[in-house]
């Protein structure tokens, strides 16, 4: 149970570099930044190993936390990357997830511009995997643009996409916990019919599928409000020089600006798009080759594969206590050293330690011992 | 490296010299020099991730794939000239580089406009400072009769008149562009 290991930490910004997050998480490198908080690779020190850890204020934590205590369990698919797990410290909570390092499809239209057809089918078709997963857990993501768009560092072999991000997901038929009129999702990636503050149901996840695929084909991002304004008044609008017309047909019927007439389930858009596929005719042979690259990075210095090599394990055997000077742990343990300089008040001297571990009535906050300096 | 990864290399080279005038590995370092950047930051500007930076200026992979960073790049080029003449000040750069960097491809339906405004974001903006000097000292109204004066003796004149002080942006655009060297 990692709500046990509320102690002290900390977690934000650049500054937490190297601390420890409720006594468990190791803050390594930023590695991403999310609409409201940052995501770190953090060591997670009980289990040994990497993880991806999200950091968000307690105030923007609330629909995260009751979407991993009520779903992230069940939803196991490999095209989906929910929150593990997580741990609250002082006013921040941390959500833990897998390590997935080949960036965004953000980061692949960045590099690439327009994918070829044939690729994007395969994105799109583990997207909708992913999503028939998640729907099936009454699950609505609200949130599905290029950037939530995870993929794992595949290099030049077939892509794997991971859908994240369930920041602002809703259970259908949930009552919202913010006002009616106040719209969630990400500007441009909008349902019409979100826009007009109706009930969060499957087909908006669908409406925002078919934007995504319009992005990776066409390499821009597409305007949704003249696409539906199109769509409304002349009709389904041409296919876009790009979209190959077999493709079109699903896409445009994912866009439809009333969702009684756009694909009703994630399921059924994916069977329309496998018998598209089939249409699309043999991939040409001078097709630029796509690269998912590793876009974490090395390590940085003072961290190797198994873990921060800086802080052997403790042997086993009775409980460590921690060194008091270094504390908060912010940098590894030195021995103390005299105070250089112009600082005539050594501290006092320290008190006995105390176990480690919050104190019942403290919540886990501790004093910093002031230096008279 | 090995014989055939070192021709891979120079075979790629030899295309960036081709279709960007000049190696990327060449080009991008004098960017990050003349700009004050870091490998990390031109990335970011350009918007290209940063193993796809170092793989074009090694050489071991030829084309800039995305067409908005190939307008991103030449871009930064222009900039890069001016801040190394002296018109431009590093403060100035900056804030132009912002811009490049949030420039874009545009929307996808609406693809005629999408060459026209994504083409050149700072053509743009320059046009549009001839446009604002040139109302800011007359109106509309009387540029264009103004233009009328001219247009007998110096017709040339007369139209750089009329397109920038009473056309549409779309079209200052093009005329500044057909006038450019």
């Amino acid at each position: 149970m990692p709500g046990r290991d509320r102690c002290r930490g900390s977690g934000g910004d650049a500054s937490d570099m190297g601390e420890v997050f409720a006594g468990r998480y190791e803050l390594v490198d930023p590695i991403g930044r999310g609409g409201v908080g940052a995501v770190w690779r953090a060591w997670d020190q009980r289990r040994r190993r990497y993880v991806a850890a999200k950091v968000l204020q307690q105030s923007d934590a609330h629909t995260l936390l009751r979407f991993v205590r009520e779903q992230a369990l069940r939803i196991d698919h490999p095209h989906v990357l929910a929150p593990m797990s997580w741990a609250a410290d002082d006013d921040k909570v941390l959500f833990t997830m897998e390590m997935v390092g080949g960036g965004s499809l953000a980061h692949l239209i960045g590099d690439y511009g327009p994918l070829p057809p044939h690729f994007v089918c395969v994105l799109l078709d583990q997207l909708l995997s992913g999503l028939t997963a998640v729907h099936a857990e009454g699950v609505v993501h609200r949130d599905i643009k290029p950037a939530n768009l995870l993929l794992e560092a595949t290099g030049t072999g077939r892509p794997h996409l991971r859908l994240s991000d369930f920041g602002i997901a809703m259970r259908k038929g949930e009552p919202r916990l913010t006002d009616t009129n106040f719209v969630m999702g990400t500007p441009g990636y909008f349902a019409p019919e979100q826009m007009l503050g109706e009930e969060p149901d499957f087909p908006a996840d669908l409406f925002a599928v078919g934007l995504v695929a319009l992005y990776l084909l066409t390499g821009r991002k597409p305007d949704a409000e003249a696409l539906v304004e199109r769509f409304q008044e002349q009709g389904m609008p041409n296919a876009p020089e790009e979209v190959p017309a077999p493709l079109w047909e699903v896409i445009s019927s994912l866009l439809h600006p009333d969702p009684y007439a756009r694909f009703r389930t994630a399921a059924g858009a994916r069977k329309a798009l496998a018998a598209a596929v089939e249409l699309l005719g043999e991939r040409p042979a001078d097709e630029e080759e796509i690269e998912v690259f590793d876009q974490l990075g090395p390590l940085p210095p003072g961290f190797g594969p198994e873990g921060p090599e800086r802080h052997p394990m403790p042997p086993p055997g009775p409980p460590q206590v921690p060194p008091r000077p270094n504390y908060p742990p912010t940098r590894p343990y030195t021995a103390p050293q005299p105070v250089p300089g112009p600082c005539r008040h050594p501290r006092p001297a320290r008190p006995r330690r105390r176990p480690y571990g919050p104190r019942a009535g403290t919540r886990g906050r501790r004093r910093r011992w002031p230096s008279p300096c | 490296m090995d014989a055939a990864q070192q021709e891979a290399t120079a075979r790629a080279r030899e295309l960036q010299r081709s279709w960007y005038g000049e190696p990327l590995g060449a080009l991008f370092r004098r960017l990050i020099d003349d700009l004050g950047l870091n490998q990390a930051r031109l990335a970011s500007v350009l918007g290209l991730s940063a193993p796809m930076l170092s793989q074009l200026m090694s050489g071991q992979r030829a084309k800039i794939g995305n067409p908005a960073v190939v307008q991103r790049v030449q871009a930064l080029q222009e900039l890069s000239s001016q801040v190394a003449d002296g018109s431009v000040s590093a403060a100035e750069a900056a804030e132009r580089m912002e811009e490049v960097k949030k420039s874009s491809g545009g929307s996808v339906l609406n693809s005629t406009q999408t060459t026209a405004s994504s083409g050149a974001p700072t053509v743009r903006r320059v046009v549009r400072e001839i446009q604002s000097l040139l109302r800011s000292v007359a109106g509309a109204g009387d540029i264009i009769d103004a233009a009328g004066t001219l247009a007998p003796t110096h017709p040339e004149l007369a139209e750089f008149l009329r397109v920038y002080g009473a056309g549409r942006t779309a079209e200052a655009v093009a005329h500044y562009e057909a006038h450019q060297s």
